[in-house]
């Protein structure tokens, strides 16, 4: 099974949820892996000692041009939608650092004046988080773009295990390609106005995609009311409120799980997985 | 010789922006004509705007670029398209092609 850790915006508590699911299930005897998707700001692995046993260099191929061959007719820079070619009648300017590595560049350019070079854009880290399965991806600063990195690191979902993917925050690119084969989405949000608008951007994107959801509410006080009532009028599944309390806090600054940390707090999670199940099943 | 302006409006009264690749229109004039023609310059890029509106000056046929400061991507193309490049942040269009005549615009 694969279930999707995501948020509509970034500091929801995507991976507080992601993490303590992981380790709550691993304790319980479940076979667990846990994936990080979020390449820009990987940051699960904050919360385990993780032992590392392999890197994984991911890399994409720009172009470069052949002075010899070009005639400085500029179709490659019409083709490119990320302007990341420019092209005068002295030169042709590829900025690596702004490709996407569409190929579309290639495809246009009649005189076979480009070829691929690769380039680096990050590299996907496999090992063990305390005794569970961990895969972290991790964008290299400037990139323009984490599509391919999550794609490569969506490979190492094992069918036979529980995978949790700490998905990337927003509804753009890197979260439709993180959110694509989930048996389940987990929509983890707060109580404010911000949180609830964020959130309905993230369940439109779900549900375009006709995935099943649930939604976890972090930092629970009780006061926003809008937020529960936006869930019943739209029949979204209610899984887990994770209390506003300050030793959750407390716990999360020093990177540690509040789960394994405050006891009383380890069933929460179990509650939430079975929920998952019964709604999956 | 062609002049690509970027600035706030569409005539030549109007004053320089304060963004290059960002700014609301250029006006790519000709001296020697004095034709003017305006392009509305809504491009909604988070990224790349610096090349583009490079891209724009060099398909205008532009061989110099009044405006503010540009950003280092810009920068970079203006070098290798062998376009000048001159500040003229504070002035009007029009104020920024005379002095650029008489030679008192600050090359960048
Ligand atoms: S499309 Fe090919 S030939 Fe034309 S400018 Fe680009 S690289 Fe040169
Ligand atoms: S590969 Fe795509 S993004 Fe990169 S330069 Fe070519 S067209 Fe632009």
């Amino acid at each position: 099974m694969i279930i999707a850790i995501l948020s509509g915006k970034g500091g929801t508590g995507k991976t507080t949820v992601s993490t303590n699911l992981a380790y709550v299930l691993d304790k319980k005897g479940h076979s667990v892996k846990l994936i990080d998707l979020d390449a820009e700001e990987p940051n699960a692995h904050l919360f385990f000692d993780i032992d590392y046993s392999e890197h994984i260099d991911v890399d994409v191929k720009i172009p470069k041009v052949d002075n010899a061959k070009c005639t400085h007719c500029g179709d490659c820079a019409k083709a490119c939608q990320f302007s990341a070619i420019v092209v005068s009648s002295k030169s042709v300017l590829v900025f690596a650092h702004l490709c996407h590595a569409c190929g579309a560049c290639l495809l246009a350019c009649k005189y076979n004046a480009l070829e691929e070079i690769p380039k680096n854009i990050g590299k996907i880290s496999l090992g063990s988080a305390n005794g569970i399965d961990f895969v972290k991806s991790q964008m290299n600063i400037g990139e323009p773009s984490a599509v391919r990195i999550i794609r490569q690191a969506k490979k190492y979902t094992n069918k036979d295990k529980i995978n949790i993917l700490d998905c990337p925050p927003g509804v753009s690119c890197p979260t439709v390609e993180s959110i694509q084969m989930a048996d389940f989405c987990v929509l983890v949000t707060e109580p404010t106005p911000f949180g609830l608008h964020d959130l309905k951007l993230a369940v439109d994107l779900t549900r375009q995609f006709g995935l099943k959801i649930g939604i976890v509410i972090n930092r629970y006080d009780n006061k926003f009311i809008e937020l529960e009532s936006y869930l019943e009028e739209n029949n979204i599944p209610m899984l887990l409120k994770i209390p506003y309390d300050i030793k959750i806090a407390q716990s999360y600054s020093k990177g540690k799980l509040f789960s394994k940390e405050i006891p009383q707090y380890e069933n929460m999670f179990v509650e939430l997985y079975n929920k998952i199940l019964e709604i999956v099943q | 010789m062609k002049i690509l302006l970027a600035t706030k409006g569409q005539t030549l009264d109007s004053a320089i922006d304060e963004r290059f690749a960002r700014a609301s229109y250029f006006l790519i004039y000709d001296d020697k004509t004095g034709q003017l023609d305006v392009i509305n310059n809504n491009q909604e890029l988070s990224h790349g705007a610096g090349p583009q509106a490079v891209q724009i000056a060099i398909d205008n046929g532009a061989s110099a670029i009044i405006s503010a400061m540009p950003g280092q991507n810009a920068l970079q193309a203006i070098r290798a398209a062998n376009i000048k490049i001159y500040e003229a942040v504070g002035l009007s269009a029009k104020q920024a092609i005379e002095k650029l005549k008489s030679n008192e615009l600050k090359e960048l």
